[in-house]
């Protein structure tokens, strides 16, 4: 069986983030776990994961709102955004700004897990295989 | 577009829709003392009597001022009438299998009526005490005999053998506060004017990095409803 | 009418809420096939717990659209058994969930322990007041089970949701900031607190400057995301004020389709069936054991028998003892002489609420978490000298922003009209400035208060439903009171504008204003078969394959939420059936 550099990855994220989270010393808290971490309740970076979002697979370059199987909301479908580290990082910052009446539920990240969130999705996109 | 429901009335409530300014209009003013103009249509259920009636109602329980429009004008009637009209009207998740006796207060509702049929009889019964008392049907009253009237059914001076009237006024001042401050896809809460008397924000609550900073100072935000998201 | 016979499996579990989706999965886990049956229907976040649908006071907090459907099913209640008793039309005072997920689904998210003391409560307060001091009115019994031995189980359901807390008790050694009063952890809560807000922030100056002793409340709502052992991954908690009643948009809120049901869904040892409304047990008392369970697919009408070698019962308190009853399991309680088991000890959470308004505050009451609060556990169960009180019992009190979602909000001064000018003026200037406290009571049993058939009303499929006789005890009301007034002298430490009167439980109990969802009893769990309908396993004394779960099992109701204390039983009821049960089919000790 073909082993894909993108699942290694995620598992090793995965292992990260249960080893913060388990931690008997300390509670797990926004410092301690990776940024990505608040992202993989709803999206999948993967070919498994939750479809409460759409899926991160390849986002790196896409249009926003263009997954076929995905239900936006219409102000993401209408956007002409596409999705790279300049816009990325304002609309992990500042959801409601940047697209405005869209719908994830999130108020919005630092500039410095921002900057970490694209840098682990620009490494997914560029070695998963298509 | 021809307009066939008054156009200085559908004006003012398109003003309403696309502004945020509260409006300090003559029908504010005007609408003190006065009997208002019943609502607009087109209604899905509601008698012509029972639009009067609710128009008359809940301008009596939101009148209009400074903080906002009339009942009517924030689509109160609207509202009430596309709930009687819809499932919860016909009586859904209500469990109206008899024998039907009567309970005791602890034990709730026993009627065998759909909330339809509950709001039709109290206007009925309504209109009735209204006549017994000022020889008039509640709305033709003027704004001081309407408060005395929906006093009496608050405090149950108007109870007669065959209908309790305040468990209605309860169930008609819950149903105008749903009016007021429910989402406007409901017909009520025009231009978001309860949730603008409030300072309620409305959508999309996500207070996650805001709530730090807003510990103990007012948070504010040109309200945001269900539309704005779609 | 025959039902049609389906292939055996080796556990069916009816109620996918928390503690059906618990014994679900740990039955899957150890590699048997399972059936859920859930009488209401699917949901998952995706499809029905979106942003912007889901921020909806109308549909979901006043039309309570996750909650139980009363013309499929509701209860009959009296006060007393000299009354007849009435369909409950419309929930009020209890909203029980439906659907996957249950009440899991709709619930705020406060996650508690009970005390040590509450599962040994007979003989712990024998030992400490004397065996005469406890009223004959008040049918107490120890559990069975001890702290210690559920602990682990605590922490377990505590790691599966992810609760936000600070412990005040690990291993023994008691910290600071955390709840002192509580029973040890092995553990500290798997992630931090959450939030405090203002308001929290002056009840806990308050309650300190009078020598209580605050914490944060433990919350089922991620203060930050987390992956649980399952390797589903919560989100952070938006504070969003739409918790309770609401399904969550973020996957923060602890519920059994975010912690669950995934891992459920994909295993191929699970099959999920909705709108399966369970109607009787097939039970062989020559055997004692239960041989299926029948039910009717509600979109079709057609009836079916789903036989198991284990059934576990998991529907909430209501449905659970309906079951038992309708099945002829147990000996039904009956009040007049004091014999029988099952409905018997039927109880109700206590709870009261102080609605306070600070002129010098702007709280954001729109910014709130379901468990978003700080608390003191200074007044509950035995933590406090109850000599000369002439009652027993207690609760937490604890501080958190009020309803914060409009059509609710009714917090004004004493005597503002409910309407006109004066009305909207008040509204629009205390919205933002007003709290809550809340006394979170305990329920202690009573002989008169019970649960049986009803004799006249019928659900949609022409079945009994269940009837309660209830009303509010001496004790619990003397309780109440005396919490309340507490809680009144900590609101006025905490320098208010208006103290509105808390609602005291002086009058009959009603059906009618929501109180609490928290009903507890009529299957309970015991040492005595003549007294209890399950043993310390949750195995029912009247047939060895039949498992009870949920607060249905709980003799009395302890002064906390009850969903920490169902989700660590229904564990350990897991347990019992696949490490000890699967390998001796019998009655365990």
């Amino acid at each position: 069986m073909r082993v894909r550099i993108g699942d290694a990855l995620l598992r090793t994220v995965w292992a990260v983030a249960i080893l913060f989270t388990h931690t008997a010393s300390a509670c797990a808290d926004e410092a301690g776990t990776p940024p990505i971490q608040a992202c993989l309740a709803c999206h999948r970076v993967g070919p498994e994961g939750p479809d409460l979002g759409p899926s991160l697979v390849g986002v790196m370059g896409r249009k926003a709102g263009s997954l076929p199987d995905y239900r936006y909301s219409g102000a993401m479908r209408r956007s002409d955004l596409v999705w790279d580290a300049a816009t990325l990082s304002r609309f992990l910052i500042d959801p409601q700004a940047t697209v405005p009446g869209n719908r994830m539920p999130f108020s919005g990240v630092s500039a410095q897990d921002a900057q970490a969130i694209v840098k682990y999705l620009e490494s997914l996109s560029a070695k998963s295989s298509p | 577009m021809t307009d066939s429901y008054g156009s200085s009335r559908r004006r003012f409530l398109l003003e309403m829709a696309v502004t945020a300014a509260i409006p300090t209009t003559a029908r504010a003013t005007a609408a003190i003392g006065s009997t208002t103009e019943p609502a607009a249509g087109p209604f899905q259920t509601l008698s012509a009597s029972e639009q009067a009636f609710f128009s008359a109602a809940v301008d009596t329980l939101i009148p209009a001022d400074e903080l906002g429009p009339s009942g009517t004008d924030c689509g109160i009637v609207i509202f009430i009438d596309r709930q009687l009209a819809g499932s919860w009207g016909a009586g859904a998740r209500l469990y109206l299998s008899g024998p039907f006796l009567e309970g005791t207060r602890q034990q709730g509702y026993q009627l065998p009526l759909t909330p339809r049929e509950y709001f039709a009889a109290g206007v009925v019964a309504t209109n009735a005490w209204s006549r017994s008392r000022y020889a008039r049907s509640f709305d033709a009253l003027a704004a001081a005999e309407r408060a005395a009237v929906l006093r009496d059914l608050e405090q149950g001076v108007a109870n007669s053998d065959d209908f309790q009237a305040d468990p209605f006024f309860e169930a008609l001042l819950t149903l105008t506060m749903e009016g007021l401050f429910s989402d406007p896809i409901y017909g009520g809460n025009r231009g978001k004017i309860g949730w603008r008397m409030l300072g309620f924000p409305g959508l999309p609550a996500f207070y996650a990095g805001t709530l730090p900073a807003y510990r103990n100072r007012p948070y504010t935000a040109d309200p945001k409803s269900i539309e704005d998201f779609l | 009418m025959t039902a049609t016979r389906l292939r055996e499996v080796d556990a069916v579990v009816i109620g996918m809420g928390w503690a059906g989706s618990i014994v679900a999965r740990e039955l899957t886990r150890a590699g048997m096939e399972v059936v859920g049956l859930e009488r209401g229907g699917d949901q998952t976040p995706g499809d029905n717990f979106t942003v912007p649908a889901i921020r909806d006071e109308l549909r979901y907090a006043q039309r309570q659209e996750l909650i139980q459907d009363p013309a499929v099913e509701t209860v009959t209640f009296r006060n007393t058994d000299s009354e007849v008793a009435l369909p409950v039309r419309r929930f009020g005072a209890f909203l029980p969930g439906s659907g996957v997920g249950g009440g899991g689904t709709h619930w705020a998210g406060q996650h508690w322990r009970f005390l040590p003391s509450d599962l040994r409560i007979r003989s712990h307060l024998t030992e400490r007041y004397g065996a005469r001091a406890v009223p004959s009115e008040l049918t107490l019994r120890d559990w069975g089970v001890s702290y210690e031995e559920l602990e682990s189980d605590y922490d377990r359901f505590e790691k599966l949701c992810g609760v936000s807390g600070k412990a005040g008790n690990l291993r023994g050694a008691l910290i600071a900031g955390g709840n002192v009063f509580e029973g040890a952890r092995s553990a500290q809560y798997p992630n931090a607190p959450l939030r405090q807000c203002r308001a929290g922030e002056r009840f806990e100056a308050a309650a300190s400057e009078l020598g209580c002793h605050p914490f944060p409340v433990p919350a089922s709502n991620a203060s930050a995301a987390y992956t649980n052992p399952e390797g589903l991954t919560l989100g952070p908690c938006q504070y969003c004020g739409f918790c309770g009643r609401y399904g969550c948009e973020s996957n923060a809120k602890a519920s059994p389709n975010t912690t669950l049901m995934p891992v459920l869904r994909a295993s191929k040892n699970f099959s999920l069936r909705t709108h399966a409304f369970a109607t009787r047990l097939l039970y062989r008392q020559a055997d004692r054991r239960v041989t299926g369970v029948v039910y009717t697919d509600l979109r079709t009408g057609k009836e079916f028998e789903q036989p198991a070698q284990i059934v576990v019962l998991a529907a909430f308190v209501f449905s659970n003892t309906r079951l038992l009853l309708l099945s002829g399991i147990g000996r039904p309680y009956d009040a007049r002489s004091g014999k029988g088991v099952v409905g018997r000890s039927y109880c109700y959470q206590n709870e009261t609420h102080l609605p306070m308004l600070f002129e010098d505050e702007h709280f954001n009451p729109f910014m709130s978490a379901g468990a978003m609060g700080t608390a003191i556990d200074d007044f509950n169960g035995d933590n406090f000298d109850h000599a000369g009180l002439g009652f027993f019992g207690g609760g937490f009190i604890c501080c958190t922003n009020s309803s914060s979602t409009p059509i609710g909000a009714r917090t004004l001064p004493p005597g503002t009209p409910r309407w006109g000018h004066e009305w909207k003026k008040s509204a629009a200037h205390w919205y933002t400035r007003s709290a809550t406290l809340i006394v979170e009571g305990s329920g202690y049993p009573a002989r008169r208060n019970y649960l049986d058939l009803d004799p006249t009303y019928r659900d949609r499929l022409g079945l009994p439903l269940l009837r309660m006789t209830y009303d509010i005890t001496g004790n619990d009301r003397k309780m109440s009171r005396y919490l309340s007034d507490t809680a009144v002298r900590i609101a006025r430490q905490m320098r208010l504008t208006h103290l509105l009167t808390p609602d005291y439980r002086d009058g009959k109990f009603g059906v009618v204003a929501y109180q609490s969802s928290h009903n507890a009893g009529g299957t309970v769990m015991g040492s005595d078969p003549d007294e209890s309908a399950v043993n310390r396993h949750l195995q029912s004394w009247n047939a060895h394959n039949l498992f009870i779960v949920g607060a249905s099992v709980f003799p009395h109701q302890p002064g906390y939420n009850p969903t920490g204390t169902v989700g660590a039983l229904a564990f350990r009821a897991a347990r019992s059936i696949t490490r000890d049960y699967v390998r001796r089919p019998d009655f365990l000790a």
